[in-house]
């Protein structure tokens, strides 16, 4: 992966901007988040803090990965008026990122925020590393790798986000969550501000990066006042809500929706993570349901993914990483009812579709229907920055 | 000429009839009309001629049409069906009105459909048509919506929602483009009113969608029709195409300064694109998934903006009740419900078709007044109410009153209006096992528990029929329509299971035959029904042998052939075969007379 470190401060920043400027940041979803100066979460801190300070941010735009300029492109057309309308963006990308960028928005205000150094990897224990610097860094080689906090310290950068700078704070109300009082933002998601308050609500087609579309069932839960069970992935939080997160009709349905998932797909399914975590927690041990099994045709064409329809819980997460973060809607779904499937482009092998192999639907597929292949074995003569994997650690569980 | 007379053989007839005409020489108008809601009669044909009483005749064929108008001009009435309006005195031939399928019946909607032509808006006009329309432009929406709220019209699309306050909430949100959709999009299993509606009487239609539009604020309609109903969708293009000809649709209608204008939608043809939200998908040209409710079509809608939806036959009303008034269809139906409602009735009776009668009327008027009550020889054993989302409501219970909450305490919903009736040959196992497969088969498949919910209940329920159910298998369903009725998406996924609970709960002895002993004694289900043979009747004379396709039987000439129970796939050829009914289809999975034999010979 890219190393990047961010090279501009939160007051530097805002002296690029303008008090009139509309917004709109623009962020990666691979390597600089995880440098941790990108994201999802990390576009919301900054956007909290730009909206306290007066700023218009008009959009918040997550691209899968900016340095492929075709992708630029397609997240400039998706949304032709938004862009049109803003007088800046703010990238949290690397600087190949920021070429791309730039190259698509020739006469927009471009606001680079990271300094690239090179390529490198994840280490469990330093984290990133960087071990193939530029030559322009003046930087020699080094296989045990820089961290970036040497980095930091080296080149008078900035090691943390610009949340760091300056504590963003939203205006916070107060709700009650199983008979205790929590803090949360004011008309945010309410399945974000449980996760933020450290209370877990089992989740499988929900991503804040991707949006809510309530399909998995899982994270329903009561609000008093409203009738029946509601899915905590799509709804506001309200002032004075009332919520019950777990109780016994709550866990028993769960565990009832939870076997209904398993009993499509085969046993093959626990082996991912998501499952495997929620079935020790809700203490499923045997099925209650069973569906004859699906046994379909892996399709291992792409040249760095592997599809297995077979542990497919037809979440859509990849349907809606690869539309929205991507911008290529190579992933869809296909037939209706039970015979539901996800197909790549028209139903034709995955290598022969438009696929940019930017990895976003396999690393947001909580089973691993969708995983990239093993690194070693192919991409040989793609362009160095291409040569990304997710480190198994971050593969995100909730 | 509608779908179900064409299907009837309204064309050929319509061939001959301008055929003969010209022979004649006679000097006649031919007008099309559609279709009066009496499928049983079909095809029909009226004969009128000044000083001449006007008459119907009943299944009309084109070799015999000559012969009717020769009668006909000679004044011998004897062949027809009935008199559409007085009876000329010692004529044995009824009136409409003396027979009990019309005199029951309450025709405020459905009142032209069958007497003017539906491709012609000058008929619809002459019939009084977009008065309500005029009356509605000259006044404020609010009164419109006010008008409605007395009248207190509900939803006829299912759920029974107050039209007025759906009506209501959309007016009062701020944006000022609003869509406005007639929902025609009916898809269940023997229901068909919103078809004839719309191949009928189009304009209806069309001016309930236009007095909507106005009282909202939309400037912009759509008709949703199914794409399986292609000349539904036709007549609506043409009306809203006369319509915008004469000012009735289009910029400035009517002079009032008010544009509105209407797309044809056809749809993909899944059953749940009837969904609100996924409706609006199809339309925005997504893939047809229901979202999560809130926020509300009518906050919400069609490309981020408020939207109505209403049924075809719930804007028909509307467009009635402006032009007759609220009072008269208030005077109508129940304390909660008021109005009528059309119902079609196909099934186990002799006189299938669409009726419309006030709402609270009992199920018994409906199934044995309006539709004749069962064939000859059968007896009326369940009716499946509202398709696929309701449930069935047993022969013991049929002093119901059908209105909206009526129902729902006996489990069935009124859904469309659609109702299946079914005899002691139906077995109710069975039908809910086709049920299942019909929501299985059209649901969206987005959310985990309607799609693999349903899928389940299906497996289960086919294992029930197949003779491999198990005690557990009944506890299976009810946990899973459990889990369903609470967690699903959508309403389809709620309501699925209703045909399973319904039955459970009316005929769980049904379910019992088939888990414990392994026979279906209405002999639909196969694997638990065996083929006999009755040696006494059976004269030895091999037709069987030869006609089985799978040479499971087996035997000499003049003695009594046995069926190889194992090879048997029971398709039935041999007793149908049979000259003399010497097979006989019986319940259960042994043939208990050969068993008896066999015992006899050890003994």
């Amino acid at each position: 992966m890219i190393i990047s470190v961010r090279s501009l401060s939160y007051d530097e920043l805002k002296r690029n901007l303008n008090h009139d400027d509309k917004i709109v940041i623009w962020s990666c979803d691979t390597c600089v988040k995880h440098c941790g100066i990108a994201g999802m979460e990390k576009m919301t801190a900054l956007e909290d803090l730009l909206k306290e300070d007066g700023y218009t941010v008009l959009k918040k735009e997550l691209v899968s990965e900016s340095c492929q300029i075709n992708l630029a492109k397609k997240h400039k057309a998706a949304h032709e008026d938004i862009f049109n309308e803003s007088t800046a963006i703010i990238l949290l990308t690397c600087e190949i990122g920021y070429q791309c960028v730039k190259t698509v928005f020739p006469k927009k205000k471009v606001i680079a925020t990271a300094k690239t150094f090179g390529s490198g990897n994840f280490s469990n224990k330093k984290g990133p590393i960087l071990t193939s610097p530029l030559p322009t860094t003046g930087l020699a080689p080094e296989p045990e790798g820089y961290t970036l906090t040497m980095l930091v310290e080296q080149f008078n950068l900035y090691p943390k986000f610009f949340d760091a700078d300056k504590e963003p704070n939203p205006e916070k109300i107060t709700i009650t969550v199983d008979g205790k009082p929590v803090e949360v933002k004011k008309d945010a998601n309410l399945l974000d501000e449980l996760s933020a308050n450290r209370i877990r609500i089992p989740h499988l087609c929900y991503d804040s990066s991707l949006g809510s579309i309530g399909a998995c069932r899982m994270c329903l839960v009561k609000i008093e006042g409203k009738r029946g069970l509601v899915p905590s992935c799509c709804t506001q939080i309200e002032e004075g809500m009332i919520v019950t997160t777990e109780d016994e009709e709550i866990t028993k349905l769960r565990k009832s929706i939870l076997q209904m998932i398993i009993a499509e797909c085969g046993d093959e399914i626990q082996q991912s993570r998501d499952i495997r975590y929620w079935m020790r927690r809700y203490k499923i041990t045997e099925n209650r349901f069973s569906l004859p099994k699906k046994d379909e045709i892996v399709d291992d064409s792409n040249e760095v993914l592997v599809k297995d329809p077979n542990r497919c819980i037809l979440c859509g997460r990849c349907v809606r990483a690869c539309a929205n973060l991507s911008g290529q809607k190579v992933i869809n779904f296909a037939n209706r009812g039970s015979n539901t499937v996800t197909i790549t482009g028209l139903n034709e092998p995955f290598a022969s579709t438009d696929c940019a192999h930017c990895l976003a639907c396999a690393h947001y597929c909580p089973t691993n229907a969708i995983t990239p292949k093993s690194i070693s074995k192919k991409i040989s003569g793609y362009p160095f920055w291409t040569m990304i994997t997710y480190p198994k650690k971050l593969a995100r569980t909730t | 000429m509608a779908s179900c007379t064409i299907a009837a053989g309204a064309d050929e007839v319509l061939q001959s009839i301008n055929h003969t005409v010209n022979l004649m020489g006679l000097d006649v108008e031919i007008t099309p009309v559609g279709c009066m809601g009496l499928d049983f009669i079909d095809p029909w044909i009226e004969l009128t001629k000044k000083g001449y009483p006007s008459v119907i005749y009943a299944n009309v064929t084109p070799d015999i049409v000559e012969q009717i108008i020769r009668e006909y001009l000679d004044e011998d009435y004897s062949s027809a069906y009935a008199f559409r309006f007085r009876k000329p005195d010692g004529s044995n031939v009824p009136s409409l009105d003396e027979l009990d399928v019309w005199k029951n019946q309450v025709r405020w909607i459905s009142g032209k459909c069958g007497i003017i032509n539906p491709e012609s808006i000058d008929d619809y006009v002459a019939v009084g048509g977009y008065q309500g329309l005029k009356k509605c432009l000259d006044r404020k929406p609010e009164e419109t919506i006010d008008e409605l709220k007395k009248a207190n019209l509900r939803g006829r699309g299912g759920a029974g929602f107050p039209t007025w306050i759906k009506w209501n909430i959309c007016k009062e949100q701020p944006s000022n483009v609003k869509y406005m959709i007639a929902n025609c999009d009916e898809g269940d299993p023997g229901a068909f009113m919103n078809r004839l509606l719309a191949e009928s009487d189009p304009h209806r239609i069309l001016e309930g969608l236009i007095i909507a539009g106005h009282a909202i604020g939309a400037h912009k309609g759509f008709v949703f029709v199914r794409a399986e109903k292609p000349l539904a969708a036709k007549r609506l293009l043409k009306a809203a195409e006369d319509a915008r000809e004469k000012g009735f649709l289009g910029g400035n209608i009517l002079g009032s300064g008010y544009c509105f204008d209407i797309e044809v939608f056809l749809s993909a043809g899944a059953f749940v694109c009837g969904e609100e939200t996924a409706m609006i998908a199809a339309i925005q040209g997504e893939r047809a998934n229901p979202l999560q409710r809130p926020p509300f079509p009518a906050v919400k809608g069609l490309w981020g903006m408020p939207t109505i939806i209403n049924n075809v036959e719930t804007l028909a009303h509307v467009a009635t009740i402006m032009a007759e008034g609220w009072e008269k269809f208030a005077a109508l139906g129940t304390e909660k419900s008021k109005g009528t409602k059309m119902y079609c009735v196909t099934g186990a009776v002799t006189r299938t078709g669409a009726y419309e009668v006030p709402i609270g009327t009992p199920i018994k008027t409906l199934l044995y007044d309006l539709a004749g009550g069962p064939p000859k020889g059968k007896t009326i054993k369940a009716v499946q109410l509202g398709g696929p989302s309701g449930g069935c409501v047993p022969a013991d219970r049929f002093d119901l009153q059908m209105d909206y909450d009526s129902l729902q305490s006996a489990g069935a919903i009124m859904g469309s209006g659609g109702m299946v009736v079914l005899d002691n040959t139906n077995c109710m196992v069975d039908m809910a096992r086709f049920f299942l497969s019909f929501t299985t088969a059209e649901s969206c498949g987005k959310c985990s528990v309607g799609r693999i919910g349903t899928r389940l209940m299906h497996e289960t329920l086919k294992r029930i029929t197949n003779g491999e159910g198990t005690a557990d298998d009944i506890e299976l369903l009810k946990e899973t329509s459990d889990v369903m009725q609470q967690a699903c998406l959508c309403a389809l996924g709620r309501t699925a299971s209703n045909p399973i609970l319904t039955t459970l709960r009316y005929f769980e002895n049904e379910y019992a035959d088939h888990i414990n002993s392994k026979k279906c004694e209405a002999l639909v289900c196969k694997p638990l029904v065996t083929y006999c043979m009755d040696s006494e009747k059976c004269k030895g004379c091999l037709v069987c042998v030869k006609s089985c396709p799978v040479q499971a039987i087996s035997g000499e000439k003049g003695s009594t052939p046995t069926i190889d129970q194992t090879k048997c796939i029971k398709c039935g050829t041999c007793a149908e075969a049979c000259p003399f009914d010497a097979i006989e289809k019986v319940p259960g999975m042994i043939c208990e007379k050969s068993v008896k034999l066999e015992e006899g010979c050890t003994q």
